[in-house]
């Protein structure tokens, strides 16, 4: 079977054309996984509804009894508990750094000692988040099994 | 991302707590040796009190500061500021001389007793925060390194498919 795969940031969203033969189980698999929506989050902002790919996620704050989703440079909302999203997120790389927030490890540049023994992590988009000592060890054993998951 | 503290969140892992207590059985330990070396005749029940009051004293500052943090009344740039200077540690420190200073007005004390006290306490709260940032640059330096690897394992990945 030949891939072809290309970048094109112009796209508005992703798109997968699959060309096939016959419907055998591999091409059936390739469907079951496009269409797998646990990876996009329904978001709303400015009245509007919104697609956000959980990869493109930096984290999930609890303010005011709604879940805020924070991308890049933008922020949405969605009336899910974090309880619910964590669960849904557990295998997208999202560990909870707080009561109240989810982090993507994926998304974590580095990570600095705080004060009072907290932890300051750097994120790609140059945001600095505080971990509270008591959710420090998860965050770190959660970059420790990832790196030991992507077999570095 | 607004920072949250919460009464647990604070004590929680703190150090200070540990010290107190080390520092408490430190005091009962001295008196009863000194005892057995036959400095002193009798266990000292002032020295006791105020190992005691070591142990107590830490909990009045962080009861304070959730107090007024709740209240709205220190920011967290405060919060920081202080943090910065290890409250815990001069607010406690600063309580137990009071109450020698106190004492000294119902007992006589021995003329090095506020210096003997400060470097006992200081001692065992300096030996505890090496340990502690030691371990955490080692958790820290770690953690980077894994990192490092996680996001150019990442935009390999990501060159491959662009491909």
């Amino acid at each position: 079977m030949k891939l072809t795969a290309r970048k094109d940031v112009s796209l508005h969203d992703d798109y997968v054309e699959v060309r096939y033969r016959e419907l055998t189980p591999t091409i059936h698999q390739i469907f079951q996984l496009c269409e797998d929506t646990s990876s996009i989050l329904l978001c709303e902002k400015d009245n509007d509804t919104h697609k956000v790919d959980t990869d493109d996620v930096f984290y999930i704050e609890w303010v005011d009894r709604k879940s805020c989703v924070y991308t890049k440079d933008e922020v949405f909302t969605m009336p899910t508990s974090l309880s619910k999203l964590e669960e849904a997120l557990a295998s997208k790389y999202f560990v909870r750094i707080s009561k109240m927030a989810l982090l993507n490890i994926c998304k974590v540049k580095s990570v600095s000692n705080g004060l009072e023994f907290r932890l300051t992590a750097e994120l790609l988009n140059g945001e600095k988040i505080i971990i509270n000592r008591s959710y420090r060890n998860v965050l770190l054993t959660a970059i420790q099994a990832l790196a030991e998951e992507l077999a570095l | 991302m607004r920072k949250r503290y919460s009464f647990e969140n604070l004590f929680e892992g703190n150090k200070v707590v540990l010290m107190c207590i080390l520092f408490t059985v430190h005091i009962i330990l001295e008196t009863i040796f000194s005892t057995i070396a036959g400095r002193t005749t009798y266990l000292s029940m002032g020295m006791l009190i105020w190992s005691l009051v070591a142990l107590v004293a830490p909990i009045l500052p962080i009861a304070l500061f959730q107090y007024l943090w709740k209240s709205d009344f220190i920011s967290d740039k405060d919060y920081l500021f202080w943090g910065a200077i290890p409250s815990h540690y001069i607010i406690s420190c600063g309580l137990t001389l009071l109450f020698t200073f106190i004492r000294s007005f119902f007992e006589l004390l021995p003329q090095n007793f506020y210096l003997v006290a400060f470097i006992n306490y200081t001692a065992i709260y300096l030996i505890i925060l090496i340990g502690a940032v030691v371990v955490d640059l080692t958790q820290t330096a770690n953690a980077n390194d894994n990192l490092r690897k996680i996001q150019t394992h990442l935009s390999n990945t990501n060159k491959k498919v662009g491909e």
